[in-house]
């Protein structure tokens, strides 16, 4: 398999916030401090590479708070292993556990 | 609960929501609900928890810098979306636009389907007829045709002594040698004989073929000795036969009289190794006598009798294999008298020539080309058609260029609807192919064989077909979509505002697209013209016998057990009944009726006062015929006499020879009373025939010699009816005739001669109707493009014409005005046509009969239909332009 390209420190510290439960795209750029019109295309773009997935929040959620359903995001195992991978060489991000994801000891 | 801020809130929000909207604007269309969804509700949600919480660390003000990112996301989603997106939604947004322009969809399909459909059913005709030669072994490819080779010839047979040297001095690259012959028998049961196809194969036949049994045995024994009289049935014979009876084996049947055992069936696959036949029966070659009945000819080297294949071994070439051989030729030549100068060639089963196969290769060429030009001229259709298509999208191209979407990812999506439309086509197309492939039973001639073509959607067809539909997606698909999305964005946009000055766009490649139609579809039409002249020559064509009227009937007196003695008294009696009937002009025997296609038995002579060269053979061919044959046939007597009933056994040799052979070896010398030696016996010339055709309509002169068949007897003979009125009142005396002197004795293929030269020109008359119908269908697909394309002009002239007609135009000038763009395509397109017809013609030439690949009056006649045909795909939207108000065509501008 092709190793994918390594993360660029953006992309990285996106994945970092949603591991840190950052799950909108809201709270995602005020943990990272970046703009949306960085944030929401990086999501894509992990989204895209595997990364990440999007699902759409519970309706009866947004419903009671009268407000339509937002999209939120989570790391995907891939996802998960990337950012361990990439937390090695960014050393200034704060750790964060990774064990929900489950990665195999072997690669990460 | 932030009561203070509701007043301004609301405002924020709709400008919020507002720039959202805007946004979905940019957003790809195929992430645009989604795009707008996920921004309406971070927005809202972010919004309240703001308003909620006024003291929180931003206002919700702040939020128009995020929400302004909200478009840049949009903007980046557009142009990444190529690399977000999979194949999968291009194809929900293909099949989304087909399905909006149902019709459009539908004609571009069936159009396409027609081109695919014409030329799969054309390859699984090829498929059939020559790439499936020998059906059900293994390894079919490495079964190559053996002939043997004189000066003048190449499609002789093999002498069992030949081919038993041959298979014992095989070289390396040869894995083992065949030989067979084939033979229609008269199968006896109970009740009445019937007539079945077999052959007679030699004892490794079945084992080289790796051929399994369905039931029982298969054949494996010594060919020289008379041994086992053991019968190996076909599958299909046996379940149509004795209903699938597996109790069969052991069983006997009598096969020209002769018991044979049943030794098995053949596995349902396997129909033996004649070309088109699909047989009943096979039997070993140590039987020859009893099948054949004339003598001993296992022993004799030099009666060439059997056709042989070769099993090439593994990985082994067919030039090797050649070579190879060729050793073992020559040593047999310089061994054996009378294998003195000659030699042996190889060949591909579809292209030897003892199968037909380069006779029928030459046809199915032809074809294959015809519905590869059908499927050109269907391809420029969809082409001008996904234009038109595009030159109504020209605003959506433009919007997604100026937005950056790559012509890379525009001419993707093009390509993916394309390749949509010509799946769509191929479904088409295979379907159409399931419902024709069949019809080349229509072409089949009514020989009295057992012929079977049956074209079949098999793995190697369906291959071919999805090879056409993707040939064709580039074909049509590319040129739209370069010309779709290559455009400048400003001339794009530009056209789509459609102004009085704005030339058509596309316009040229449509009118090239056109062009192309008329110049193909001339090409077809007169081929067509060509083949269809050569048809009506082809059933003209002298082929050296004037009897039109009369009936041929086939007789076997082997089965019923009939000597030569009894043989030829039956026959002379047979022929005196005969002529006494009322109605019939005479009657005569012959071996074989010319325009049979099989080939004539040959002789090797030597003639008297005639030097052959060092090592020429002299090969001729002949028929054994009955008395007064010449004058019954209506074959023109040169010099001589003709054969009558005192020529017999008992008398002299005697021979009748061509106009060919008395020129060839009797040069300057009086051929009447002139010795050919045929092995011991010398046949005396008493009479010169004129030249004739005696297999095939196409062949060119060549020498023949007649015998009488009361001095070369064999069993079976073609009774030869002349009637002077119509055949069918005779038919029932016949059989009465025969019955009153052998009830024994079957009657059998019963023919009228107007059928029988029905089948000799079948292959112009398969080749005529089929370039014919292609080029109709060809005529039919150009002008419904030439119509498409002048209506579209006439329709982009509109404003034009509105204000010509203002100036006092009359609808005649309004009409001569388009249809002189329509005529002028044309033109172009027939000079083209011509050029290339006359090209093509060239190449086919070989398959015309009497008419020349120039022939003025095929290219003037087709040309002149296409002129006309052309002329109302013009006068058609010509008229309707006239027919515009010029103030509407004004207004509208």
């Amino acid at each position: 398999m092709r190793r994918p390209p390594p993360l660029a420190f953006g992309q990285v510290s996106i994945l970092h916030a949603i591991a840190d439960g950052n799950r909108f795209g809201f709270d995602i750029m005020d943990a990272t401090g970046l703009t949306s019109g960085t944030v929401y295309p990086a999501l894509d773009k992990l989204e895209s590479m595997g990364y990440l997935e999007s699902r759409w929040e519970d309706a009866r959620v947004a419903r009671r708070e009268k407000r339509p359903p937002r999209r939120y995001f989570d790391l995907t195992a891939a996802g998960a292993q990337a950012l361990a991978a990439a937390l090695k060489r960014y050393k200034n991000l704060k750790p964060v556990s990774l064990s929900a994801w489950r990665i195999r000891p072997s690669e990460a | 609960m932030g009561n203070r801020e509701r007043p301004a809130a609301p405002a924020l929000l709709r400008v919020l929501l507002a720039i959202v909207d805007i946004g979905s604007r940019l957003a790809p269309p195929s992430r645009r609900r989604a795009w707008r969804r996920q921004w309406r509700a971070d927005i809202v949600h972010e919004w309240r928890w703001r308003s909620r919480h006024p003291r929180g660390a931003s206002s919700p003000a702040s939020l128009l810098p995020r929400a302004a990112g909200a478009l840049r996301h949009a903007f980046w989603l557009r142009l990444h979306v190529r690399h977000l997106e999979t194949i999968t939604q291009d194809l929900r947004y293909g099949w989304r636009t087909m399905a909006r322009q149902p019709g459009f969809t539908a004609v571009a399909a069936l159009t396409l389907g027609l081109g695919i459909g014409a030329n799969v059913t054309m390859f699984s005709w090829v498929d059939s007829s020559l790439r499936r030669q020998i059906r059900g072994v293994p390894d079919a490819g490495r079964y190559v045709a053996l002939n043997g080779t004189t000066r003048t010839r190449a499609d002789l047979g093999f002498s069992y002594p030949d081919f038993a040297d041959y298979r014992a001095h095989r070289p390396e690259s040869v894995e083992d040698l065949i030989a067979f012959t084939f033979a229609p028998m008269n199968l006896r049961t109970s009740g009445d004989p019937q007539r079945i196809f077999g052959q007679l194969v030699s004892g490794n036949y079945f084992t080289a073929l790796e051929v399994r049994p369905a039931i029982g045995r298969l054949l494996a024994g010594d060919d020289r000795r008379e041994t086992d009289a053991a019968a190996v049935l076909s599958y299909a014979f046996w379940q149509r036969r004795f209903g699938g009876d597996p109790s069969i084996v052991g069983r006997a049947i009598t096969l020209n009289g002769r018991v044979f055992t049943i030794a098995g069936v053949a596995p349902p696959e396997f129909r033996g190794t004649e070309p088109y036949l699909s047989l009943d029966v096979w039997v070993p070659l140590a039987l020859e006598s009893s099948i054949l009945g004339d003598g001993d000819r296992i022993d004799r080297r030099g009666f060439s009798w059997l056709e042989v294949l070769v099993k090439l071994k593994r990985g082994a070439t067919l030039t090797r294999a050649q070579k190879d051989l060729d050793v073992v030729a020559a040593a047999l030549a310089s061994t054996y008298a009378q294998d003195a100068g000659r030699g042996v060639v190889l060949a591909e089963l579809w292209r030897a020539p003892t199968s037909g196969g380069p006779a029928v290769a030459a046809v199915m060429g032809v074809q294959m080309a015809v519905a590869g030009v059908v499927l050109l001229i269907a391809c420029a259709n969809v082409a001008n058609l996904l234009i038109a298509r595009a030159a109504g999208r020209r605003r959506e191209t433009a919007v997604r260029l100026t937005l950056g979407a790559s012509r890379g990812r525009l001419v993707q999506q093009l390509l993916t609807e394309s390749t949509l439309l010509a799946v769509a086509g191929g479904a088409c197309g295979l379907a159409l192919a399931y419902w024709t492939k069949d019809a080349v039973r229509w072409f089949v001639p009514p020989a009295p064989l057992p012929i079977e073509i049956d074209p079949a959607l098999n793995s190697a067809v369906l291959l071919f077909a999805v090879g056409v539909t993707a040939a064709s997606v580039a074909a049509f698909g590319l040129v739209p979509a370069m010309q779709g999305s290559l455009s400048s964005v400003a001339a794009a946009l530009k056209e789509a505002a459609g102004t009085l000055t704005s030339a058509p766009r596309g316009g040229r490649m449509r009118k090239t697209l056109v062009i192309a139609q008329v110049a193909l579809s001339l090409v077809l039409l007169v081929s067509a013209g060509l083949f269809l002249r050569s048809l009506a020559n082809a059933q003209a064509v002298d082929p050296g016998f004037s009897m039109r009227s009369g009936v041929l009937a086939s007789i076997d007196l082997l089965p019923a057990g009939y000597d030569a003695p009894r043989g030829r008294a039956f026959y002379r009696a047979l022929l005196a009944r005969v002529r006494d009937l009322p109605g019939v002009d005479g009657a005569t025997l012959a071996a074989k009726v010319p325009l049979s296609f099989g080939g004539s038995g040959s002789f090797l002579v030597q003639i008297d006062g005639y030097a052959p060269a060092a090592n020429e053979q002299i090969d001729v061919s002949y028929n054994r015929v009955g008395s007064d044959y010449l004058r019954t046939m209506g074959i023109r007597l040169v010099s001589g006499r003709d054969f009558t009933d005192r020529d017999t056994a008992e008398t002299a040799d005697v021979g009748i020879v061509n106009e060919t052979l008395a020129r060839r070896y009797f040069a300057g010398r009086d051929p009447i009373g002139g010795r050919i030696r045929v092995g011991a016996r010398a046949v005396q010339v008493v009479g010169v025939a004129r030249d004739g055709k005696y297999a095939l309509i196409t062949e060119s002169p060549r020498p023949f010699m007649y015998v009488p068949s009361d001095q070369w007897y064999r069993g079976d003979a073609v009774l030869v009816v002349k009637t002077a009125a119509g055949p069918a009142p005779i038919v029932r005396p016949l059989h009465d005739a025969v019955r009153a002197l052998d009830a024994n004795v079957p009657l059998f293929d019963v023919r009228t001669m107007a059928q029988h030269l029905e089948i000799a020109s079948f292959m112009q008359r398969m080749v005529a109707t089929l370039v014919g119908a292609f080029g109709a269908l060809a005529l039919a697909l150009a002008s419904v493009g030439l119509y498409g394309v002048v209506a579209a002009m006439a329709a982009q002239r509109t404003p034009e014409i509105g204000m010509r007609m203002a100036l006092g135009a009359t609808r005649r000038d309004i009409v001569s005005l388009i249809i002189r763009q329509g005529a002028g395509m044309v033109a172009i397109g027939i000079a083209i046509g011509l050029t290339g017809a006359l090209g093509a013609a060239r190449l086919f030439s070989g398959l015309l009969i009497g008419v020349s690949a120039t022939d003025p009056s095929s290219f003037t006649a087709t040309t002149a239909l296409l002129v006309v045909v052309a002329l109302a795909a013009s006068y058609l939207p010509a008229r309707r332009a006239a027919s515009i108000d010029p103030l509407q065509a004004l207004r509208n501008e």
